[in-house]
């Protein structure tokens, strides 16, 4: 597979930020911010949180990527996505794994005084307590795939791209998912049917 | 040719395979062949459809994040922050670092440089590396400038008015608290002052002023935090949690009336609000009422803070059978003890003790 241009400038700008080009990290980290803000918003739930996950992966990228390769798989135009997504995922699962040891309890979401939707709120309460729990229980590439997929609710095939795997992949990696989501459903003991 | 799993070959699908297949079902990410031989199984399998309507409310609340994510407000570019950090990082590389730190960033680097290898798996889970996260997690005090609340020592001084105390940084209860009460009349006399020209929303408080014109002089440390900071009142039985606690700060989230509690503490600095946060289980009933009575150095300020906020210290249940969670919050404008009576239908459940420093 032929790559595209995008993807070639990608590979190279890599290359020089590697060797230590800070202008052409920074071209990185605006062309990719958006998306893994995005990403680590909806799964943390907090916008400062995901800012901070966020700086943590580029971070990080920046002292890992003279190991980085090029993947055989993957978007052609992004061939860095896959790799700072499954950063991305480990740091947002370091940051809840540390809430959750802080704070020693599942108070996620609370009742605002002036709440106006009341289903709303509810809704979004058992929806990232859900969230939360199951994903205290996955891997970093499993916990991406359900994030991907129930919360942006991007298609198999976008994932896989994304990500860098196979359609089969991402469809085992969303079934471990949803049996996390339905595990941590039945402790929350909420009712299935209003 | 049908797509009737009876008809073309295909052998009927047990429950296991079915559930696993239930995601995939829901998101019509299945070949004609297999949505036939799940709808086949479903039509007589009441098991696989609860599943299935479990899948479909869990698809469909998490879809409600969706919305709350994409509301949030567009943030400024990480680029100079993170660039500001890597300039810093290595400066202080180039003047010799601990050696320490230098083999943790070689760690976190051939920890990180496998996911470089990006083939496709087979399916099979790969639990991901660590190692970079415990790093950061030693690093996080040295990132570029950010406006976080952090880690502050007892004797720091605040530098928001709402700045966190974790409970790794929580001083611990003086002898005798209420001796510096008089000596810190003034500044807390100030402190209202400042109220008075700035007034916190939605946050109640409660100065030395309201308790000094009810004639009030603090005794000494009847309330001052002592573990058990949260007494319970088994007998009361009600569907309060066990695990409520008082945090020093609630974060909202964009876009959403929903809040995040944060720093669990009973020790909050003069300024600060302190919030009670509570979860009720499912036993609640639609009309039931959660208070909050309000104590300060021994004074009742319940009636004070209900004159200037009619809301502050009373929830009513909206439905029945559906968990909820509430919080009371209260800003102390001045130095002393306090305590928080959480009431269900008038039954006394917990009793919250917290002190406030300068």
């Amino acid at each position: 597979m032929h790559e595209s241009e995008a993807g070639r400038e990608e590979i190279t700008l890599a290359r020089r930020a590697a060797a230590g080009d800070h202008e052409a990290f920074r071209t990185i980290v605006v062309r990719y911010e958006e998306r893994l803000l995005a990403f680590l918003t909806q799964m943390l739930g907090e916008p400062e949180a995901a800012r901070d996950a966020a700086q943590e992966t580029f971070i990080a990228a920046f002292r890992a990527l003279p190991g980085w390769q090029p993947p055989a798989t993957a978007d052609p135009a992004h061939p860095l996505a896959p790799w700072l997504y499954r950063i991305a995922a480990n740091q947002a699962l370091s940051q809840l794994r540390r809430a959750s040891a802080q704070a020693g309890t599942h108070l996620s979401a609370l009742e605002h005084v002036e709440a106006p939707a009341q289903q709303s709120w509810e809704d979004q309460f058992v929806a990232r307590e859900l969230l939360r729990q199951a994903l205290s229980a996955l891997s970093a590439e499993d916990a991406a795939c359900l994030v991907l997929h129930y919360v942006t609710g991007e298609r198999y095939g976008e994932i896989a791209a994304r990500l860098g795997l196979t359609s089969e992949a991402v469809r085992k990696r969303v079934a471990r998912g949803l049996i996390a989501l339905r595990a941590a459903y039945a402790r929350l003991d909420v009712e299935v049917f209003p | 040719m049908s797509d009737d799993p009876m008809h073309n070959g295909h052998a009927p699908l047990a429950h296991a395979q079915v559930q696993d297949m239930l995601a995939a079902y829901l998101a019509d990410e299945t070949t004609p062949a297999e949505r036939a031989a799940i709808a086949h199984h479903l039509s007589a399998c009441a098991p696989c459809r609860k599943a299935l309507a479990e899948a479909q409310r869990i698809h469909s609340l998490l879809g409600t994040l969706r919305a709350a994510a994409a509301s949030a407000p567009r943030q400024s570019s990480l680029a100079d922050a993170v660039m500001q950090h890597i300039g810093l990082t290595l400066s202080s590389s180039s003047a010799g670092l601990a050696r320490g730190d230098d083999e943790q960033k070689e760690s976190e680097i051939a920890s990180l440089a496998q996911f470089g290898d990006s083939r496709p798996v087979s399916g099979e889970a790969r639990v991901m590396g660590e190692s970079s996260n415990s790093a950061h997690t030693a690093r996080r005090g040295d990132r570029a400038p950010r406006p976080s609340p952090g880690v502050i020592s007892p004797m720091q001084t605040p530098t928001t008015s709402d700045t966190s105390v974790t409970a790794t940084s929580k001083p611990r209860p003086r002898s005798a608290p209420f001796v510096a009460v008089a000596a810190a009349m003034l500044v807390a006399l100030l402190a209202v002052g400042l109220f008075l020209t700035h007034k916190p929303q939605p946050v109640p408080t409660v100065g030395m002023t309201s308790l000094l014109n009810k004639g009030a002089t603090p005794p000494a440390g009847s309330y001052a935090p002592r573990p058990p900071e949260v007494t319970p009142v088994p007998s009361a039985q009600t569907p309060i949690q066990s695990d409520i606690k008082s945090y020093s700060s609630i974060q909202p989230l964009a876009g959403s009336s929903t809040i995040l509690p944060k720093n669990p503490t009973s020790v909050i600095r003069v300024g600060q609000s302190i919030y009670i946060v509570m979860r009720l289980n499912k036993q609640v009933r639609a009309g039931d009422k959660v208070s909050a009575e309000w104590f300060f150095n021994d004074i009742n300020i319940t009636p004070d803070l209900l004159r200037s906020e009619p809301t502050c210290c009373s929830k009513t249940v909206p439905q029945t059978g559906k968990p909820l969670q509430v919080y009371f919050a209260l800003k102390p404008t001045a130095i002393g003890a306090g305590k928080a009576e959480i009431f269900y239908n008038g039954k006394l459940a917990y009793i919250i003790l917290f002190t406030v420093v300068s």
